[in-house]
């Protein structure tokens, strides 16, 4: 009787923490809090970019990278078969690799503005720090069974992005 | 006439193809074990899971329309759930697991109102099993998200099918769950002398529910909160 007891204390103790971290998780961003909030995003395993915008206007073109908190199997590998894909551009220096978490309230503007509801690729031209022009790639996720048939549709897209 | 038909297929699939994606499959697991408390009675079971893919179909119809309406922005409401439901989801999980297993114990008393309160919760475990059904529709994660959102939306604008394709995509996606209870049916037969000879039975089978619910509700916490 007493072992159940604790168990159920335990669980409901897990239970409060969770639902409090949950709450501080959602809640708005103030102050200091804000600051611990960039803070705690910069060491995450996601390693998202803090300031995306200044990112975005260091180079005329880039492919971001738009990722959940929670990193799936098949998000991973559009991640990684995508950074392969652009490599030679990447280091050419003709386009600019980044990676943003669409969850979070900090890229909400790019968010809505490239219309990114889930793991997927943005092919971004900037000018005088301003976006001038995107493609999203959502069809990434038809293209991930074969990396060769991947591969093809990101330099086809980045292809006819930079020439239209 | 005959594309509308392959777009109906079509959805279908889709349903399908979420409910058998890996990031699902926790929930999967859990509504599995939760329609199946009552396979002493199989009537309830099957009743359960039809009632858990209604819920399914109910969320998506809903979303669905809204979407396809342009009442809601597609990309908004996609981030809003996945940024908030699932964070949420585990916890409720937890308390259901802890309810089944009687770690979180119901008011006992002969008081009128305690009485209607808990006839009430007894007569939630159908309903229960719907609620889990929309619980489980909108918990989106980047492969769902994608399926719904990125497919199924545009094939619904694309045949102006506000209701009916999310619909059908909705039993797509609560089939798996559907077939299992229905194979633990079967299946039950085959063991039908534990059900006849032993008593605790139901206490053991629910047992087995609040454990896995407990279980997957600890697993989605701990990948939601702490390890995102």
């Amino acid at each position: 009787m007493k072992t159940k007891s604790l168990v159920s204390l335990l669980l409901l103790a897990f239970v409060a923490v969770s639902i409090a971290m949950a709450i501080r998780k959602v809640g708005p961003s103030t102050g200091s809090g804000s600051a611990e909030a960039v803070s705690a995003q910069t060491t995450t395993a996601a390693a998202t970019p803090v300031g995306l915008q200044s990112k975005l206007a260091e180079s005329s073109f880039n492919a971001v990278y738009f990722h959940a908190p929670h990193r799936c199997p098949t998000c991973r590998k559009i991640e990684s078969f995508s950074q392969e894909a652009l490599t030679p551009e990447i280091e050419a220096g003709e386009l600019a690799w980044q990676i943003a978490d669409y969850t979070s309230d900090e890229n909400s503007s790019f968010v809505d503005q490239f219309k990114v509801f889930t793991s997927t690729v943005v092919l971004v031209e900037m000018k005088d720090g301003e976006v001038v022009r995107w493609k999203n790639l959502e069809e990434v996720w038809n293209h991930t069974s074969d990396q060769a048939d991947f591969t093809a549709f990101i330099n086809e897209a980045w292809s006819e992005f930079k020439t239209s | 006439m005959n594309g509308y038909w392959i777009a109906a297929g079509s959805a279908l699939w889709l349903g399908i193809l979420t409910s058998i994606s890996p990031c699902p499959l926790a929930t999967n697991i859990a509504a599995v074990s939760y329609v199946s408390r009552n396979l002493g009675q199989s009537w309830k079971t099957v009743v359960s899971s039809l009632l858990y893919t209604f819920g399914r179909v109910l969320a998506y119809t809903v979303l669905g329309t809204l979407v396809v309406a342009s009442l809601l922005s597609a990309p908004g409401l996609a981030v809003g759930l996945q940024k908030y439901l699932n964070l949420f989801l585990g916890p409720l999980l937890i308390l259901v697991g802890m309810i089944l297993l009687g770690l979180i114990e119901l008011p006992t008393g002969s008081g009128q109102g305690i009485q209607r309160l808990r006839e009430k919760f007894e007569k939630l475990g159908f309903v229960g099993s719907a609620l889990l059904g929309i619980l489980f529709a909108l918990s989106f994660c980047p492969v769902s998200a994608a399926l719904f959102f990125g497919s199924l939306i545009p094939l619904a604008v694309k045949n102006d099918s506000s209701a009916f394709l999310p619909a059908l995509y909705g039993v797509g996606t609560g089939l798996p769950v559907l077939v299992f209870a229905i194979l633990l049916v079967f299946g039950k037969q085959s063991f039908s002398a534990f059900f006849t000879k032993v008593t605790h039975a139901e206490t053991w089978l629910r047992r087995i529910t609040g454990g896995s619910i407990l279980a997957v509700g600890i697993y989605i916490t701990i990948q939601q909160v702490y390890l995102s």
